[in-house]
C-alpha cells in the first residue's frame, strides 16, 4: 500500500480506465441533469411519430408510443445508477458486518450463519432474485430490496474468509495480548485490512447489479412502464427488433457501455490497490 | 543498483557460496545468472556459461541452457511446486520433457530419484500440500537433480527448516553433487551451510562482493571488516554485535559502502570506492592496507 | 519467591472432523522464572514451547494447571480481571513483518497499548522514551511497517511490548527470522533492556546456542513435556 498519488490524477495515465471513467461521468451527468439536457418529456406520448428511427429532432428515434428515446434514456440513467449505488451499499454493509462477526467470533454463530449463506449462494442468483422479486411484487423499491437480499451473502463469505486469515496475524495477537476489547480489534485491525479487496469487489458488483436490474425489468418484474428504466426500455423494444431495432439497440448499448465503463475502472482500481509493490520487494530480499 | 561490479568464476564441479544478509542483492544475482529477473531489470556485463554469453542468447537458446545447463532452486519450495500435480509426475515431467524419455521410463526414474532423496514409495503419488517444508525441499532437489544440470544455483536451501531437515538437505546436496559432478552456487546468510557445502565463499554487502576466499580461511580469518563483523556475530564466537545497519539498495553512500560502520575507516574511505586487492588466497575490497 | 510459577500446565488440541484427532501439546509442565532473570525454553518445532508461552499469557486457554504471577493465579481470572494482565506480561513475536498492522504508522502501533490502557502520562513522551530504549531512530515513527527492515521492526516490537512496563516479556523466537549481525544486535539489546528495566524474559527458541547465551536457566522441551532443566550460568 504505497500509492500516495490521488486516484483522480493517477487514473489519467491509463487510457482504457479513462474511457471507463468518461462513460461513468457521462451517465452520471445524464442522471443528474436530465431535465436540463433535453426538452422532451420522457412520458409524453405521440402516436403519430411512433417507431421513428434516429433523426435530427430525435437523435435516438422514438419508441412504440412516440416518446423521444434519448430523453427516456437520460431520465432512465438515474434509476440504473441509484439501483447500483443503493443495492451495493446496502448489501456490502450488511454482508460485511455479518462476515466480520462470523469470522472473528466463530463458533456457533459462524456455523449457523455460514449455513444460511451456503443455502443462498447455492441458488443461481437470477433465480433467487426472481423469486424474491416475485414475492414482493413489482416496483422500484421492491427491486432494490430483492437485489440487496440476493447480494449480501457474497460479501459475507468474502469478508469472513479475510477475517479468518487476518485473525491469525501476529499484530492481531499483539492486540489480544493488550487485552483490547473485540470491538476494538475488529474495527481497527480487521476491518481496514479487508477494505481493499472489499472495495474492488464492490466496484465489480455495481456492474453486475445493473445487469441484474435490467434483466429483472426485462422479465417484467421490478420497474414497470412508463418508468424509463433501461431494462424496461429494452423489453419494450423486443417486439420491434426487425421493424424498429433502434429501441432495443440503444437501450442495450447504454447498459453495455455503463457496465463496461464500471468494469474498466474496477480493474484499474484492482491493479492499483493490489500489493504489486511486493513483486519488487520479493526479488530484493 | 542491486548488483554492482560482480566478477566471479566457477569451475566445472566447483562450489561457491554467496554469503550476505537480507537486502544485499544476492538473490538478484542468482536470478540474473539464469535470466529470471522481471522485465524491468537492466542487466549489464556478461555471464559466460561454457564460454557462451547467456545474456546475449535468444529465448530459444536460453531455454536449452536453463535446465540441462543451469538450474535454480528458489527460496520457497512450496511456491515452486505445482499444487495440482503429484510429486512423482512433477519429477517425471523433467525426464519426459528435458531428456525426452518415454512416459513409463520417466515415471520409473522419477520414483528412483524420489527414493534417493528420502521420500518413501508410498508417498510418491501425494500432492505438494501434503508434505512438510523439509520434504518439499527434498522434492525440489529431486527435480533439480533429475535435470542433470552442470550448475545448480541454490537460493537459501535450508531457510525455515529445523536442524534435522537442514542436515538432511545439506547431505543430499553434497552427495548428489559428488555423484553427478555438478557445480554448486549456494546463496545464503548461514555460515554453517557455506562451510558444509562450498570450497570458496564470497561475501556480499550492499550489492558488491567485498571478499572472496576459500571458505575455511574466510571463517577462521576474515579480512574485510564486514566479514569480521559477520564472523564475530556467529554463535561459536559469542554473538558479538557490531552497530549500524545495511544501507538500502536505493540510497548508497559515496565511496566504500561499509565505511559508515567501519571501525578502521579513514577520510579516504568515504571518497574513493575500493577495488579488489589480491591476497594470498583470494581478494578483498578495502582501501586500508595491512588489514 | 519466584516471579512466575507454572504448575501442571496441560493443553490438548483437537483437530479433524468432530474433534477426532487429539494432540497433547502440553503435559504437566512446571517452570519457574525469577525477577529480572531469563528462562530459556528450547526444543524442536512441535515441542510445545510456543504453546506454553501463549498459555501463560492466556492467548490460548490451558486445560489444566496453575500459573502464579507475583502471587496472583492467572488461569482463574475471568473477563474484566484479565484486562490488567496486559500490564504484567507481554509478548514479542517471531515474525517482525507480521507483528505490525500494515495500515498503521509505527507511531500509532506503539501508541496502541497506551490507548487501550490510558494512564495520565503523555503519550508522545512515553513513546519517545521507549524508542530511545531500543535504539530506534525517531524518524522511523512516521513510517509504515513495509518501509522498515526486519531488525528495526523487531526492535519496535520490543518497544511496544515494554511500553506498559510489564514484569515479564515472552519472547517467541525473537531472532529466528533475523540475519546474523542483526540477531547479535537484538540479543545485546534485549540484555541491555533487561539491565535497565529489570524485566524478566521467557526466551523461546529452537537454537540452543542462542538460548544458552541469553538465559540464566534453561528448560528443554520435547513432545509437550519438559525433558531437561539446566542452570546455564
Amino acid at each position: 500500500m504505497t500509492c500516495e498519488e490521488k486516484w483522480y490524477l493517477a487514473i489519467r495515465r491509463d487510457p482504457v480506465a479513462m474511457f471507463g471513467m468518461t462513460v461513468i461521468t457521462v451517465v452520471t451527468i445524464m442522471a443528474i441533469f436530465a431535465p436540463l439536457l433535453t426538452s422532451y418529456d420522457p412520458l409524453a406520448t405521440d402516436l403519430s411519430i411512433r417507431l421513428q428511427g434516429p433523426s435530427w429532432e430525435h437523435p435516438m428515434g422514438t419508441d412504440d408510443l412516440g416518446r423521444d428515446l434519448l430523453s427516456r434514456i437520460m431520465y432512465g440513467a438515474k434509476y440504473t445508477l441509484s439501483i447500483a449505488a443503493v443495492v451495493v451499499m446496502v448489501s456490502a454493509i450488511v454482508g460485511t458486518a455479518l462476515g466480520l462477526l462470523s469470522g472473528y467470533i466463530g463458533g456457533k454463530v459462524d456455523l449457523a450463519l455460514m449455513r444460511v449463506v451456503d443455502v443462498m449462494l447455492a441458488f443461481p442468483s437470477i433465480i433467487l432474485a426472481l423469486v424474491i422479486s416475485g414475492l414482493l411484487g413489482s416496483g422500484f423499491v421492491n427491486l432494490l430490496i430483492a437485489l440487496s437480499l440476493t447480494q449480501w451473502p457474497t460479501y459475507t463469505r468474502l469478508v469472513r474468509g479475510n477475517t479468518l486469515s487476518l485473525k491469525e496475524r501476529e499484530y492481531v495477537e499483539a492486540a489480544r495480548a493488550l487485552r483490547a476489547p473485540r470491538r476494538w480489534i475488529i474495527r481497527r485491525h480487521i476491518l481496514p485490512n479487508t477494505l481493499s479487496p472489499l472495495l474492488v469487489v464492490m466496484t465489480m458488483d455495481v456492474a453486475h447489479t445493473i445487469i441484474f436490474a435490467a434483466a429483472l425489468s426485462f422479465l417484467g418484474l421490478g420497474v414497470q412502464s412508463p418508468t424509463p428504466e433501461w431494462g424496461s426500455i429494452l423489453r419494450s423494444g423486443m417486439p420491434y427488433l426487425t421493424t424498429a431495432p433502434h429501441i432495443a439497440l440503444f437501450a442495450g448499448l447504454m447498459i453495455t457501455l455503463t457496465v463496461l465503463g464500471i468494469n474498466l475502472v474496477g480493474s484499474w482500481a484492482q491493479r492499483r490497490y493490489d500489493p504489486k509493490g511486493h513483486e519488487l520487494a520479493e526479488v530484493m530480499a | 543498483m542491486a548488483n554492482d561490479g560482480i566478477d566471479l568464476d566457477l569451475d566445472e564441479g566447483g562450489s561457491i557460496a554467496i554469503l550476505g544478509e537480507t537486502g544485499c542483492g544476492k538473490t538478484i544475482l542468482g536470478r540474473a545468472i539464469l535470466r529470471l529477473l522481471p522485465g524491468g531489470a537492466m542487466v549489464r556485463g556478461s555471464v559466460l556459461f561454457d564460454g557462451r554469453d547467456v545474456l546475449a542468447m535468444s529465448g530459444r537458446e536460453m531455454m536449452s541452457v536453463r535446465g540441462k545447463g543451469m538450474a535454480m532452486i528458489m527460496q520457497n519450495p512450496g511456491a515452486s511446486l505445482n499444487p495440482l500435480m503429484n510429486v512423482m509426475d512433477q519429477v517425471a515431467e523433467v525426464y519426459e520433457l528435458v531428456h525426452g524419455r518415454t512416459r513409463e521410463l520417466s515415471l520409473e526414474m522419477a520414483s528412483e530419484m524420489l527414493e534417493r532423496v528420502g521420500i518413501p514409495t508410498e508417498r510418491h503419488r501425494d500432492y505438494p500440500h501434503q508434505f512438510s517444508g523439509g520434504m518439499k525441499q527434498r522434492v525440489m532437489l529431486a527435480i533439480a537433480f533429475s535435470l542433470e544440470p552442470r550448475l545448480l544455483v541454490a537460493d537459501e536451501p535450508t531457510k525455515g527448516l529445523d536442524q534435522r531437515c537442514r542436515e538432511i538437505i545439506m547431505d543430499l546436496l553434497r552427495s548428489l553433487r559428488e555423484e553427478r559432478g555438478c557445480a554448486l552456487m549456494v546463496i545464503t546468510h548461514d555460515f554453517d551451510v557455506a562451510s558444509e557445502l562450498t570450497e570458496t565463499s564470497a561475501v556480499m554487502y550492499a550489492g558488491q562482493l567485498v571478499e572472496m576466499r576459500p571458505t575455511r580461511e574466510l571463517m577462521e580469518n576474515p579480512v574485510h571488516p564486514y566479514s569480521r563483523a559477520l564472523v564475530n556475530a556467529l554463535p561459536e564466537n559469542g554473538f558479538v554485535s557490531t552497530p549500524g545497519e545495511t544501507p538500502a539498495l536505493t540510497c548508497m553512500p559515496q565511496g566504500c559502502r561499509y565505511a559508515l560502520r567501519c571501525p578502521f575507516r579513514s577520510k579516504e574511505c568515504s571518497l574513493r570506492s575500493p577495488q579488489p586487492n589480491q591476497l594470498d588466497s583470494g581478494w578483498v575490497r578495502c582501501l586500508q592496507e595491512g588489514i | 519467591m519466584p516471579l512466575l510459577e507454572v504448575k501442571g500446565l496441560s493443553k490438548e488440541f483437537r483437530a479433524g472432523f468432530l474433534g477426532g484427532r487429539r494432540v497433547q501439546a502440553l503435559q504437566e509442565v512446571d517452570i519457574e522464572l525469577g525477577r529480572g532473570e531469563t528462562l530459556g525454553l528450547v526444543g524442536p518445532s512441535g515441542s510445545g514451547k510456543s504453546t506454553l508461552g501463549r498459555c501463560i499469557m492466556r492467548l490460548i486457554e490451558p486445560d489444566r494447571g496453575e500459573v502464579w504471577l507475583d502471587g496472583r493465579e492467572l488461569t482463574s481470572l475471568r473477563g474484566r480481571e484479565m484486562f490488567s494482565l496486559a500490564m504484567d506480561i507481554q509478548m514479542v513475536f517471531q515474525n517482525p513483518e507480521g507483528s505490525f498492522d500494515p495500515r498503521m504508522r509505527l507511531y500509532d502501533s506503539l501508541a496502541e497499548p497506551l490507548r487501550v490502557h490510558p494512564s495520565g502520562d503523555d503519550e508522545k513522551e512515553r513513546i519517545m522514551d521507549m524508542v530511545g530504549l531500543v535504539n530506534l531512530n525517531q524518524e522511523l515513527l512516521g513510517r509504515y511497517p513495509h518501509q522498515l527492515s526486519g531488525g528495526q521492526l523487531q526492535r519496535a516490537s520490543l518497544a511496544r511490548a515494554m511500553i506498559l512496563e510489564p514484569k515479564i516479556v515472552v519472547a517467541d523466537e525473537p531472532t529466528s527470522m533475523l540475519d546474523v549481525l542483526v540477531q547479535a544486535q537484538m540479543l545485546d539489546l534485549m540484555r541491555e533492556v533487561q539491565g535497565t528495566t529489570g524485566v524478566s524474559y521467557l526466551f523461546i527458541c529452537h537454537d540452543h546456542r542462542v538460548v544458552e547465551h541469553m538465559s540464566d536457566s534453561v528448560v528443554r522441551m520435547e513432545g509437550g513435556r519438559i525433558v531437561d532443566g539446566v542452570e546455564a550460568r
